[in-house]
């Protein structure tokens, strides 16, 4: 039951992880400049991305959605991948739940005290802290609901 | 899943993650932040998993 449940939670945390990061992708390739290196690539993808981008001209969303809720969807994308190949936070783990965190949190502070390429925006950190909190309390019930299945497996033994 | 792929994996998906970030900015003086993180990060990897192998 608990290696079941294991390998559900995993591809489950999977699932929702390559769900964000596509969410994450659509909402830069609708919304956000062309001037950003992504672009590059995306010139010779064809006229899917100019059909996208009309579109994404004729619907309004508040700024945040554009510009700050990719970044948060784009962290919490990575932590879920992240738990989902080492299950849990532990001393050899904490290395690869921690880069990325530390390069989003850091490249917007140094936007903020240095000048770093890109904009500050206080909504960027808001959903970063938001995708840090999510994985925090996914992590918190994956495993409340271990302790939950071994102590009934327990019981019935 | 042994710890040798979990560690692979979990640098494959850092890079990915480093490089997807790279995108969604202007310039490219970005890609040589990046590239000093990745080349920290094989480091990292590399020398933990040599340590892992000679215990």
């Amino acid at each position: 039951m608990r290696e079941l449940l294991k390998s559900k939670a995993r591809r489950i945390e999977l699932l929702m992880a390559l769900l964000l990061f596509i969410i994450e992708g659509l909402l830069y390739l609708t919304f956000r400049s062309t001037e950003l290196n992504m672009f590059r690539l995306y010139e010779h993808a064809g006229p899917w991305v100019e059909s996208l981008r009309s579109w994404g001209d004729t619907i309004s969303l508040p700024q945040w959605v554009r510009f700050s809720l990719p970044d948060g969807l784009w962290l919490l994308s990575y932590l879920l991948l992240v738990d989902a190949i080492w299950n849990g936070l532990n001393k050899v783990s904490a290395i690869w739940y921690f880069i990325i965190p530390c390069v989003a949190f850091g490249s917007e502070l140094a936007q903020l005290f240095w000048g770093f390429t890109g904009t500050y925006d206080v909504m960027d950190l808001v959903c970063y802290s938001a995708a840090v909190l999510t994985t925090i309390v996914v992590i918190a019930l994956k495993n409340y609901i271990r302790k939950y299945i071994s102590n009934s497996d327990e019981e019935t033994d | 899943m042994k710890k040798l792929i979990k560690t692979l994996l979990s640098f494959v998906l850092a890079a990915v993650f480093l490089v997807s970030a790279c995108g969604s900015i202007e310039g490219p003086e970005i890609w040589l932040y990046a590239s000093v993180i990745c080349l920290a990060l094989i480091g990292y990897t590399v020398v933990g998993l040599l340590w892992d192998r000679r215990r």
